[in-house]
């Protein structure tokens, strides 16, 4: 991958400078997300969907504002809503974004078995290489 | 800062915009400058029906009287109409329970209900209800629940949340409910018989305030019961 190709250029519902903007990349990247300043409002979830051209699917209310219960074959990208309490009784949601987080040491790639089911590039991003899964999960 | 009788002087973490032994009785104050000797305060006489100064009114549909004038409790000035529709309700009614209405940042007014990207993240309207409401009424997360106002019902499944917590008002408890409003008669969701086709606009009440004409749709009195 030549560098800089991953250098941010926009950033969604942001005003103002772009962080690292002009910065000079090294070869390897990996992945950054600032759960803090989530609202929730899933549509990181929709764009993968999309990006990745996977169907919609129904899903069922269960009393809880997060999409579903964990990600699915067909949803790779969950936002999980956790309520916590605060000191002072108040409750917070701290949300969790659940997808490949493409690991400088990916925990999956060294459990997996199978030979070149999990793969890591040189340039940090980790990779699932369907054909050589054998499903073991 | 107060005036100290025995030293004859204003006294306390500050000093006098005015001379410092200058008795309360001769009613120097600081706004010298002043023909009035008084401080002024400025509200622009055409720009608001209802004053020139903000009021605290409560809302026309109120679970209580207004703590400040309570023969004065709502806005006098306020829009409304006078259709059928039109009905208020009160707790002596039965409406005890606060309500409000919101939009979800999943759902755009009415027309994603028709999107099954949206619809996929959030699939189907719900009432927001306190635990402790939830707990009071046998209801559970998913029941469907009916909310009824002065002016229709609506029903939807209950979200069971600690997020909406009781109020302590005027030394009785108030809960409080909310409804996102993002369906309706036609949709993903209603066309596959997943929703009761009803809008949460029927429940809220056609009140405006007299300045900006923004509908009371924050705060009306409703009940719930269990379908």
């Amino acid at each position: 991958m030549p560098t800089g190709t991953l250098q941010i250029r926009q950033i969604s519902g942001h005003s103002g400078t772009i962080p690292g903007a002009g910065v000079q990349r090294e070869e390897e990247v990996c992945k950054y997300v600032d759960v803090t300043t989530c609202i929730g409002c899933k549509a990181c979830e929709v764009a993968c969907v999309e990006w990745n051209d996977m169907p919609f699917q129904q899903t069922t209310f269960d009393n809880t504002y997060q999409t579903m219960p964990s990600t699915a074959w067909n949803y790779w990208n969950l936002i999980k809503f956790n309520e916590h309490q605060r000191e002072d009784g108040t409750l917070q949601w701290l949300m969790r974004k659940d997808q490949c987080m493409h690991c400088e040491d990916p925990g999956c790639l060294r459990a997996c078995p199978a030979d070149g089911a999990i793969v890591q590039y040189t340039n940090g991003i980790v990779d699932f290489q369907q054909e050589n899964c054998i499903g073991c999960q | 800062m107060w005036w100290n009788e025995s030293s004859g002087r204003w006294v306390g973490n500050d000093v006098p915009d005015f001379k410092a032994d200058s008795a309360p009785k001769d009613h120097m104050g600081p706004f010298i400058m002043n023909p009035e000797g008084v401080g002024r305060l400025f509200g622009p006489l055409a720009a608001f029906q209802d004053g020139p100064f903000p009021e605290h009114y409560e809302p026309t549909e109120s679970p209580i009287a207004n703590p400040l004038h309570p023969a004065h409790s709502q806005n006098p000035v306020v829009q409304s109409f006078n259709t059928p529709l039109d009905k208020l309700g009160t707790p002596a009614d039965g409406f005890t329970v606060v309500c409000t209405t919101y939009r979800l940042t999943e759902h755009y007014h009415y027309w994603t209900k028709n999107n099954p990207m949206n619809v996929e993240l959030v699939p189907e309207p719900f009432v927001e209800i306190p635990t402790e409401l939830a707990d009071e009424m046998g209801i559970q997360g998913g029941e469907r629940i009916k909310v009824s106002s002065a002016r229709g019902s609506y029903i939807a499944k209950a979200m069971v949340t600690r997020r909406i917590r009781p109020m302590q008002i005027d030394g009785k408890r108030v809960y409080q409910i909310g409804i996102p409003i993002h369906w309706g008669y036609r949709g993903i969701a209603e066309d596959a018989g997943r929703t009761a086709l009803s809008s949460v606009n029927l429940l809220s009440p056609a009140v405006t305030d007299p300045n900006a004409y923004t509908p009371e749709f924050k705060g009306f009195l409703v009940k719930v019961e269990k379908v």
